[in-house]
């Protein structure tokens, strides 16, 4: 089956799926109708649902689009979240509707990432992308993807086990020459280690901080528009609010100089260790007799100056051939006025 | 208590909506085809190394401003930005308001352009074009319009060589790189540069992206993607949105040794209304910009504030300086329909005015 037919398949299936639950759920808010299949104690798992469904589609959806297909499937997945939350909270209650919950939910999570060491919060909700996304970054650079999971575990934190694993097979590899040189080495790649930890933790820290600060001025904003007599009716104009709130209050951390110390003290720290790293592989490949960075890069310098060299002798080249067709026209003037006389 | 009114049933029926328009729009998603910038003919009339120089065929009865206009893109991301579908491109505006359109494009430096200083980009690779163009159109001097961190580029080489350029046009340029509200610049101050270029060589693009997405986190990792469920049914939309998408994360590695002297001298240490940039041993004073110059600014620019573009008034030598602002961001005045009507058009005048 090719890919657009399998993924025809998938979404019809899902469709079909989609109306029978949603029939069944519109029946249940009917009292007249029959006892239906969702159960009303039951909260539900729209968002787990998305994902399921989604997983399956993944596999075969075209290349050029499967990055937006992850965006808008990662944010689909916060919004069923949110959903899913809110619904149970005034199914509990349908005439006194509330999101507190949620919200106290939403602190929790914050609370819960700075307390426990960075393990992953159950819920943080938007965010979870800011933080993905400086972990792509990290897994993405070549020889730092073990280190990806700084600030969601960590030395010392509950997954430790598995960081340290990974740490420890990147620094197994053979030493060769005197063993106390190899032993300092490592000593220092871990202690960079160590810093890009504490860095991560340091933002870690504040990001869960302003993420709390940030549950708190929705919830002044939200009251604030009830004191004008304003109601949030719908579901998206809540998520656009708290997109809206979630912005103002990231946007007056990032454009303070905690932050601009935090940002430069854990891009610094990153850098520092992927050099170390950078160093120690250069060291073992060099007692393999291998080429290393150092080697390669001066192999460019070189013919970057060669280049460079080139370019300034095409240019005097140019200047010369434009000064000679000079010297030729005045040469002919002159010859063409004398023979003329 | 918290006010919230929505009944579950009203809640579960806006799940329910939410669901539909997305399993239907993801048919119309899963069959795009790959979308492609560039879309005004054209044609490359200069190759070097990476770079192409390339000329955009208008209508050959219209006559044009004889001076070819030459656009200097940024070295970030990607100049297709200026050309990006039929309905939204600066170029064809350009050309409809009489211009012989001119562009660099720098292509996606690898390790072999570790070394470029921005001494090569400015006196090697943006003067042979010039020169390309000075001898094709046969005049000494070229109109010059510089984007973003190509204005800056731009600046420089006006001020270093004024003979070469005719009229100068920065668009969404940054000139005082410390004004109070540029969080990039903010962002940059503690960061050691120096040893972010010795450990990573050339800079990979997809960091300055993340630095890019974070300025604005939660409607440009999040927000924007609910939205485009919204819009899902509407396979133009669609791809228009797709075509955005690929500019946005098709972000070339930058060249390190250009990258350090951008990040320390302009962002880090403000050199260039300090008049104290080098290049190549001259130093850049933005007073030798004595040609004129038409300095357009976005109001609502989240990566270049107005502030840090209209700084440009107090340095500059030209006693012809205009600006035009915009009702708009960073990537809206070239893309959005009111910048299609007022942009183009207004540069196109402001050139002829000055043939």
């Amino acid at each position: 089956m090719s890919s657009k037919q399998w993924s025809e398949e998938a979404i019809k299936t899902w469709l079909e799926v989609q109306q029978r639950y949603w029939s069944t759920l519109s029946n249940s808010f009917n009292p007249s109708s029959t006892p239906s299949t969702v159960n009303n104690s039951q909260a539900p798992t729209w968002a787990n649902d998305l994902n399921q469904w989604w997983s399956t589609v993944t596999q075969d959806s075209p290349p050029q689009i499967q990055d937006v297909l992850n965006r808008v499937m990662d944010m689909g997945k916060v919004y069923l979240g949110l959903a899913e939350q809110v619904y149970s909270n005034s199914k509990t209650d349908p005439d006194t509707p509330s999101i507190e919950s949620w919200m106290r939910s939403l602190e929790s999570g914050f609370n819960q990432w700075f307390q426990q060491g960075g393990q992953p919060a159950s819920n943080l909700g938007l965010g979870q992308s800011v933080l993905d996304g400086w972990q792509q970054l990290v897994g993405n650079m070549q020889g730092m993807n073990l280190f990806r999971e700084v600030g969601t575990g960590g030395l010392t934190m509950p997954n430790a086990g598995l960081w340290q694993e990974h740490l420890q097979k990147a620094l197994a590899t053979p030493s060769f020459g005197l063993s106390r040189e190899g032993q300092e080495r490592l000593k220092k790649l871990s202690a960079l280690a160590l810093r890009y930890q504490q860095a991560m933790d340091k933002y870690r820290e504040a990001f869960a901080t302003q993420g709390q600060e940030s549950v708190q001025a929705l919830r002044i904003r939200i009251q604030k528009l009830a004191d004008q007599g304003k109601n949030i009716s719908s579901l998206r104009e809540l998520y656009d609010l708290w997109v809206d709130v979630s912005e103002e209050t990231y946007a007056q951390f990032a454009a303070s100089e905690q932050y601009q110390t935090l940002y430069g003290e854990l891009v610094n720290a990153f850098l520092l260790l992927k050099q170390g790293m950078n160093e120690h592989l250069d060291h073992e490949f060099k007692a393999f007799g291998l080429p290393v960075r150092a080697d390669y890069e001066a192999t460019i310098k070189k013919q970057y100056e060669l280049k460079r060299e080139n370019n300034a002798l095409r240019q005097h080249l140019r200047e010369l051939d434009q000064r000679l067709k000079r010297i030729e026209q005045a040469m002919q003037t002159t010859a063409t006025q004398e023979a003329a006389q | 208590m918290i006010p919230f009114n929505m009944r579950p049933e009203a809640l579960a029926a806006e799940v329910k909506a939410f669901n539909e328009k997305l399993t239907q729009g993801m048919g119309n998603l899963l069959a795009m085809q790959e979308s492609m910038g560039g879309v005004t003919p054209h044609e490359v009339i200069y190759q070097e190394d990476k770079l192409k120089l390339l000329h955009y065929a208008g209508d050959p009865t219209v006559e044009r401003n004889p001076t070819p206009l030459l656009i200097v893109y940024a070295l970030v991301n990607r100049p297709y930005m200026t050309d990006l579908q039929e309905n939204r491109s600066t170029i064809k505006g350009l050309l409809d308001a009489a211009q012989d359109v001119y562009l660099i494009d720098w292509g996606y430096p690898d390790a072999a352009d570790r070394y470029l200083t921005m001494d090569d980009y400015l006196n090697g690779y943006l003067d042979r074009c010039i020169d390309q163009l000075c001898e094709r159109h046969q005049v000494e001097q070229v109109n010059l319009l510089g984007i973003c961190q190509g204005g800056a580029f731009s600046l420089c080489y006006s001020a270093l060589h004024p003979e070469r350029v005719k009229n100068l046009v920065t668009m969404v340029t940054p000139v005082d790189f410390q004004t109070p509200d540029n969080m990039l610049s903010s962002w940059i101050q503690k960061v050691d540069v120096d040893l972010m270029v010795d450990t990573l060589g050339n800079i990979p693009g997809e960091m300055l992206n993340w630095t890019f997405l974070n300025l604005k986190p939660y409607q440009l990792m999040g927000q924007k993607y609910l939205g485009l469920v919204d819009m899902m049914d509407d396979k133009d939309v669609l791809k228009n949105f797709l075509r955005m998408e690929k500019w946005i994360f098709d972000s070339p590695d930058q060249a390190g040794e250009t990258f350090r002297q951008f990040m320390k001298e302009f962002f880090q240490q403000n050199k260039l209304i300090k008049g104290e940039v080098e290049i190549a041993g001259h130093q850049v004073n933005l007073a030798n910009v004595r040609m004129p110059v038409l300095n357009i600014y976005a109001d609502q620019d989240h990566l270049v504030p107005p502030a840090a573009s209209k700084a440009l008034a107090q340095y500059v030598g030209s006693k012809d300086y205009a600006e035009l602002s915009f009702n708009g961001g960073h990537i809206g005045i070239y893309v959005s329909g009111k910048a299609q009507k007022t942009i183009p058009p207004a540069i196109g005048y402001w050139l002829n005015e000055r043939a």
